[in-house]
């Protein structure tokens, strides 16, 4: 036998599972989805810019930063390697309400990599996407359409020295997110 | 197994860590206070008891299936171009990543945390053939370059002082070492590894959650260090055991809403990666191990198989807050790991049932219900026939064999109460009495309360 | 439904019949107080629990059988203990042999539980007044085992048995530390893991000073007893009684001439 079969043979326990029940969690709701991502996001050491328009010159006004500015909007020329995004401009699927997660899915459109290579990282979400919880989240993705996608909740961070929170591990240093549309 | 290693005895372990009273102290506040954001985070949220309901059936009704639900994940990677390996024990899982190393010419690895190649000594074997292998989380950088090794799951230099950073970054890092500031040094670090990152050939990531359904898997990190590691190199080998599959993505609703409010007290980790294919033109491998996991799901223990890894119910213990986690002699410390590592080898193991004051507080944080407490409490009726408690046995067993004898019982007590007050302290204090060393025993009453009872009638 | 009058078995653990015994006895009167049949039954034994807690099951089993056999008959079991009665309550099943085991389980309790559950905090009456602030013990069985207490890591609404029932004596002033952690008591957890353990204690201790606290009072007398070997040792002014001492009116501070000189 070979491990999987001796792995499988020690496990017994493959017949059809039946169907798991619902879970009746209620989960919790906001009278202002908007506000209460904003909160969260900020907990989680990122921004919410409201703004009506987007361009990528209004964006970067936001932020100080040295560096080329990769807008994801348009396309995008291989970037491995590259050690000198200053400013990266995404667009999210969606957001989440209790956590200030925003769902990101580049399709391949751009390589994953600048997602952590970038300095600085700036997200743009249709306000009227905002879920409020990660069940509602997670009935909007289609996992048969995705290579690579991540929630991201704010800049990188690491409390691995004497739990003293440190903005900026490895991917950005700075996190904020456009919301577009009417508040 | 047994045998091969001494017993360790956690009481001695612990001692050590207590006798520096102020370094004990200030782990235990560390802890505590990450205890405290997760009952912050916890309680905003009105659901949360039902949260932990549903993933402890959901965990239980897996392992009830783990067989359909493991190859339900393989035929489903395998669409998604994932190629699925599977590994019994840690030698096999060992050379399998060397393997794939190997044929792919890679000699440089990032890897992201993950405690299952720690459990199955992969770095050292990795080293052994020449390629170097960098751990990117900072806790884990910080004690591969001590030559340590982590002593927590989620914080796994909590045992170290910025001081000790500051010391080991100058060595290596050539930092300023009176500069024990945190930002400096997590700056330090980002710069030095962010050139590992853009040389390594391959990464190597743990997995949090494996999706049946999907056939892809979830990854977690505040840092960002699996996504970066995993971006740069065409090849990417992802480790998981065996109980962390989920039936499906719905699921991870509720683990993703559980995991960081019980690890950190955060909403959610900085970065929640659903990795389903392997990246344009590159190579992705999740390698399946057991390593005594599927032992373990035919015993009382099964439950233990349910753990996610949040690290909960350590920063809650208040032993392991007061012993660190090194102090269990175990990869992974505090409760989970007392019934890990009493499970798989109790002869070496059986101080740790015992290192617990059956407070049951882990019962109470661990998002997915495991009982702890209870598993520790049955363990210790392998862990009391181990050759080392023999003493503590027979003690016992006498004085169960006096307490089954109320009136002798009775008698012996009672010139206990009469003689004790008369005995010159150095008597009663002696080494043999271990109670007496910190402490002051207790007055013996003029009469019990039988008599006084007896009296009133 | 009128409880009084019904026969209560009190069980005493074996340290507090031998070093405790005022605790023992202010159980007593506190359940007569409120029109209790109270008896206690000779030759009873410990519970079992240091055994049970080290895995000795077969050294165990005659205690557990005796204290089923003991109490089987009474209306209700009760305690100055949570930790022996959360032994016999959930940690019989497969240890004693008589039938009875599953009709005693319910009737079991620890004394405030049944102060508040039986009898009823709106029925309770406690002849004295303590006008002093009491730093409560909230032992680990009594409030995860037993569920005296909501817990701090659970997210259910907060409630204390053990407070309801204490706050109706006159004039006392309860405070409780600020972690609702283990003493490190824990039994033989307490000579296994000294040096925790000890560790442990002193922590409570200091949290219970910090908030001016010179009394401690808590329905296991075993962790009070833990506590206060340790702050004799160390010379901390603390001292420790029984929550049912408290209740009988059994502690100095409690009388009349102390309330008065609290008014002058
Ligand atoms: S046992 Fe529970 S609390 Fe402990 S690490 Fe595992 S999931 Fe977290």
């Amino acid at each position: 036998m070979n491990a999987k079969e001796r792995i499988l043979h020690a496990l017994g326990r493959r017949d059809v599972p039946k169907e798991l029940p619902a879970f009746d969690i209620g989960p919790m709701r906001f009278s202002d989805v908007g506000a209460a991502f904003s909160e969260a996001l900020e907990a989680a050491g990122g921004e919410t810019v409201e703004s009506r328009e987007t361009s990528a010159e209004t964006i970067a006004g936001h932020f100080v930063f040295e560096g080329r500015i990769v807008d994801t909007r348009e396309s995008v020329t291989s970037t491995t390697n590259d050690r000198n995004i200053g400013l990266l401009i995404v667009e999210a699927e969606f957001g989440v309400a209790e956590n200030g997660a925003v769902w990101i899915d580049p399709k391949e459109r751009y390589p994953r990599e600048v997602l952590t290579l970038a300095e600085n990282l700036a997200v743009v979400l249709k306000r009227e996407a905002i879920v409020p919880t990660m069940h509602e989240a997670y009935e909007r993705i289609d996992f048969a359409e995705i290579s690579y996608a991540l929630f991201m909740a704010g800049p990188s961070k690491t409390a691995d020295i004497e739990q003293a929170l440190v903005i900026g591990a490895h991917g950005a240093i700075g996190m904020k997110v456009f919301l577009e549309g009417e508040g | 197994m047994s045998g091969r290693f001494p017993p360790m005895d956690h009481a001695k372990n612990a001692a050590e860590f207590t006798a520096d009273s102020e370094r004990a102290h200030w782990h235990d506040r560390a802890l505590w206070f990450v205890r405290q954001k997760r009952d912050r985070a916890a309680k905003s949220v009105p659901e949360w008891e039902s949260l932990r309901e549903a993933a402890e059936t959901i965990k239980m009704h897996t392992m009830e299936h783990l067989g359909f639900y493991l190859e339900r994940f393989e035929s489903q990677a395998r669409r998604n171009g994932i190629e699925v390996l599977w590994a019994a024990d840690a030698e096999e899982f060992r050379h399998i990543v060397a393997e794939i190393l190997r044929e792919h010419g890679a000699e440089k690895v990032v890897k992201s945390k993950s405690m299952l190649t720690e459990e199955c000594g992969l770095n050292p074997h990795l080293e052994s053939l020449g390629i170097e292998v960098t751990d990117t989380d900072l806790g884990e950088r910080i004690v591969q370059l001590a030559g340590d090794h982590p002593s927590h799951i989620v914080l796994p230099a909590i045992h170290m002082k910025k001081e000790d950073v500051a010391d080991i970054f100058s060595k290596y890092l050539h930092t300023d070492p009176d500069n024990a500031d945190p930002f400096y040094l997590t700056r330090a670090a980002r710069d030095h590894l962010r050139e590992k990152f853009l040389d390594a050939d391959a990464a190597i990531t743990g997995i949090n959650f494996a999706l049946a359904e999907e056939g892809g898997f979830v990854v977690c990190t505040n840092e960002g260090n699996a996504d970066l590691g995993t971006a740069l190199p065409n090849l990417h080998i992802a480790c998981m055991g065996l109980e962390k599959i989920i039936p499906s993505a719905q699921d991870l609703g509720i683990f993703t809403r559980l995991l960081a409010r019980s690890a950190t007290g955060q909403a959610i980790t900085t970065y929640t990666s659903h990795f389903l294919k392997p990246k344009p033109g590159g190579r992705l491998y999740v390698i399946i191990v057991d390593n005594g996991r599927s032992r373990l799901l035919n015993t009382r223990h099964n439950k233990a198989l349910s753990c996610i890894r949040c690290g909960a119910c350590m920063n809650t213990c208040p032993v392991y807050r007061r012993s660190g986690g090194h102090s269990y002699g175990y990869v992974i410390p505090g409760p989970i790991g007392s019934v890990l590592a009493g499970a798989r080898e109790i002869e070496r193991f059986a101080s740790l049932p015992f290192a617990c004051s059956l407070c049951a507080s882990c019962d109470n944080v661990c998002p997915v219900r495991i009982d702890l407490h209870a598993q520790l409490y049955r363990e210790r009726r392998a862990a009391i026939n181990v050759p080392s408690y023999g003493e503590k046995r027979r003690l016992l067993h006498l004085a169960a064999w006096v307490m089954q004898r109320p009136k002798l019982y009775g008698v012996l007590m009672k010139t206990v109460r009469f003689v004790l007050p008369l005995l010159p302290r150095a008597l009663v204090y002696n080494r043999f009495n271990v109670w007496g060393r910190e402490r002051e025993v207790p007055e013996p009453a003029k009469r019990s309360f039988s008599e006084i009872y007896r009296e009133r009638r | 439904m009128d409880e009084t009058g019904k026969k209560v078995g009190l069980f005493v653990p074996c340290y507090v019949n031998d070093f405790y015994p005022d605790a023992a006895l202010s159980t007593l009167e506190v359940l007569e107080a409120h029109g209790f049949d109270v008896e206690y039954p000779e030759n009873q034994s410990c519970c079992g629990q240091p055994f049970l807690n080290n895995g000795m099951i077969d050294e165990a089993r005659p205690l557990a059988d005796r204290f089923v056999g003991l109490f089987a008959d009474y209306d209700y079991v009760v305690a100055p203990s949570s930790s022996c009665i959360g032994a016999a309550k959930f940690r019989y099943d497969g240890v004693t042999t008589d039938a009875r085991y599953p009709l005693l389980r319910p009737k079991l309790y620890e004394l405030c539980e049944f102060l508040h559950d039986v009898v009823g905090v709106g029925n309770l009456r406690f002849d004295c007044s303590f006008p002093r602030r009491v730093g409560l013990h909230n032992s680990c069985h009594a409030i995860r085992e037993l569920g005296l207490a909501a817990p701090s890591e659970l997210n259910i609404s907060h409630y204390s048995k053990i407070k309801a029932v204490l706050a109706k004596v006159e004039g006392i002033e309860i405070v409780e530390p600020s972690r609702d952690e283990c003493c490190g008591f824990g039994g033989t957890f307490s000579v296994q893991e000294a040096d925790v353990s000890a560790m442990m204690g002193r922590d409570r201790i200091a949290d219970h000073i910090a908030n001016g606290v010179d009394i401690m009072a808590g329905v296991d007398m075993s962790c009070l007893m833990h506590m206060e070997g340790l702050a004799k040792r160390d010379g901390t002014k603390m001292q420790f009684v029984h929550v049912a001492q408290i209740l009988a009116g059994r502690v100095e501070g409690n009388s009349e001439i102390e309330d008065q000189r609290e008014e002058f």
